[in-house]
């Protein structure tokens, strides 16, 4: 277990990645994670799988920032909005997939963590319930909500995105 | 829907693959006849991919702080593998081992620097001059008090040694108490003790490190080590003499 520690803080990276949407608050984010797994290191019980316990560190960590690491995003965001018309045609699908991320971060933390953990490390659902301390049932919803939101949140964005169920 | 519609979190799960084989087909012959849902299922398939490609853009070389502190929290959690060997670890290793008297020898390498704390801690218990009179009644009740252990300095006299110093100090593990003992011949035996919040039983294990004997074991919350520069048996009969001073000390006594 503790033999994947390098793969599994790869993971973390890339979930904070995602969660914060820019290098910089992930590096911070997944710093301030590891540094609480250190002062925490009395409390894992060997055996025990490590991915949860550091993605709930993570995931709690985030909870408690989020409202820093919006604000630290928001430059960039206004920035990509602002300028996206400039891109060039070619891009398109590019600027779809940034305004995917963009409106990703409209949804309620639990939410995004929902679809985070199922599209980017690929966890079960029994596992991403896990990591959140929640119910599995529990899990489905926020995936079902948050999935559903984002469409009609990238739909607003991107018209062509949703003629198709319109 | 119609009747034969899946439930909202049957389509997640067929996105996710979290359905089994039949589950899959029923909703791919559902939605080959109703067009708007399939359609729903490729804005939720092309989201998936989207924020999966997004995350592979963080796929870069990690900061020099997230590689440090990887390494940091590498070793505090072996180290705690080490020190709560699971009892079916310990009957196997004994047994792999061959394991016929009291100790086990294990090649601790992974434990090095808690290790060479305590190590160091007596090397320089043996080599420092000591005033007898550091060892109070009052002094040990401090200090066994600050690292929240019943204030009893174990008694080996019938081994002709005699505590002629106590200190505590930090460890990556927590406040440590180090008590060293003396012999006739000059010969220095530090005993060092540790309480852990949870409590376990961990078997004794013998290691050598630096020309030192380690043998270390818990007892309910109570983490013992016995280091010095003597043979393996010595260290064990001291061990067991340790050990049966601890029984003997009353509930009343604590």
């Amino acid at each position: 277990m503790i033999d994947d520690l390098h793969a599994h803080i790869v993971s973390l990276r890339r979930y904070a990645y995602v969660l914060c949407r820019n290098g910089t608050d992930a590096d911070d984010l997944v710093q301030e994670t590891l540094l609480k797994a250190i002062a925490a290191a009395d409390s894992y019980r060997p055996g025990r799988d490590l991915r949860p316990w550091l993605f709930s560190i993570l995931h709690n960590t985030f909870l408690s920032h989020r409202r820093q690491f919006a604000k630290r995003a928001r430059a960039s965001t206004f920035l990509d909005t602002a300028f996206k018309d400039t891109s060039p045609p070619d891009q398109e699908h590019h600027v779809d997939a940034q305004n995917t991320i963009r409106m990703l971060s409209r949804l309620t933390p639990d939410q995004q963590a929902a679809l985070i953990l199922i599209a980017v490390e690929g966890l079960s659902y029994e596992e991403a319930a896990d990591v959140l301390g929640i119910p599995v049932g529990t899990l489905m919803s926020r995936l079902a909500r948050g999935r559903e939101q984002l469409r009609r949140l990238v739909g607003d964005g991107c018209p062509n995105r949703l003629k198709a169920v319109r | 829907m119609n009747e034969d519609a899946p439930l909202e979190f049957e389509l997640h799960g067929y996105i996710d693959g979290a359905l089994d084989d039949e589950a899959m087909a029923r909703i791919e012959r559902y939605l080959e006849t109703q067009p708007q849902t399939a359609a729903k299922v490729r804005d939720y398939l092309q989201q998936k991919a989207e924020i999966r490609g997004f995350a592979r853009t963080a796929e870069t070389e990690a900061s020099p702080g997230i590689e440090a502190l990887e390494r940091q929290l590498g070793r505090r959690l072996k180290r705690q593998t080490l020190f709560r060997w699971p009892r079916v670890a310990v009957v196997a290793l004994l047994l792999a081992a061959g394991w016929l008297g009291h100790a086990l020898y294990l090649p601790l390498a992974e434990d090095q620097e808690f290790t060479e704390g305590i190590v160091q801690a007596h090397i320089l218990a043996s080599t420092m001059p000591f005033d007898a009179a550091t060892v109070t009644p009052e002094r040990v009740a401090t200090l066994f008090s600050r690292i929240g252990e019943r204030p009893h300095v174990p008694n080996l006299d019938a081994l002709g040694l005699q505590p002629i110093a106590a200190q505590v100090f930090p460890s990556d593990e927590g406040l440590m108490l180090h008590v060293a003992y003396r012999d006739a011949s000059d010969t220095v035996v530090s005993l060092f003790v540790l309480h852990d919040e949870d409590s376990a039983e961990v078997r004794r294990h013998v290691l050598h490190r630096n020309g030192v004997t380690l043998v270390y074991w818990q007892h309910d919350h109570s983490r013992y080590t016995i280091a010095g520069s003597v043979a393996d048996q010595e260290l064990s009969a001291i061990a067991d003499q340790l050990e049966a001073t601890e029984q003997a000390v009353s509930p009343q006594q604590l």
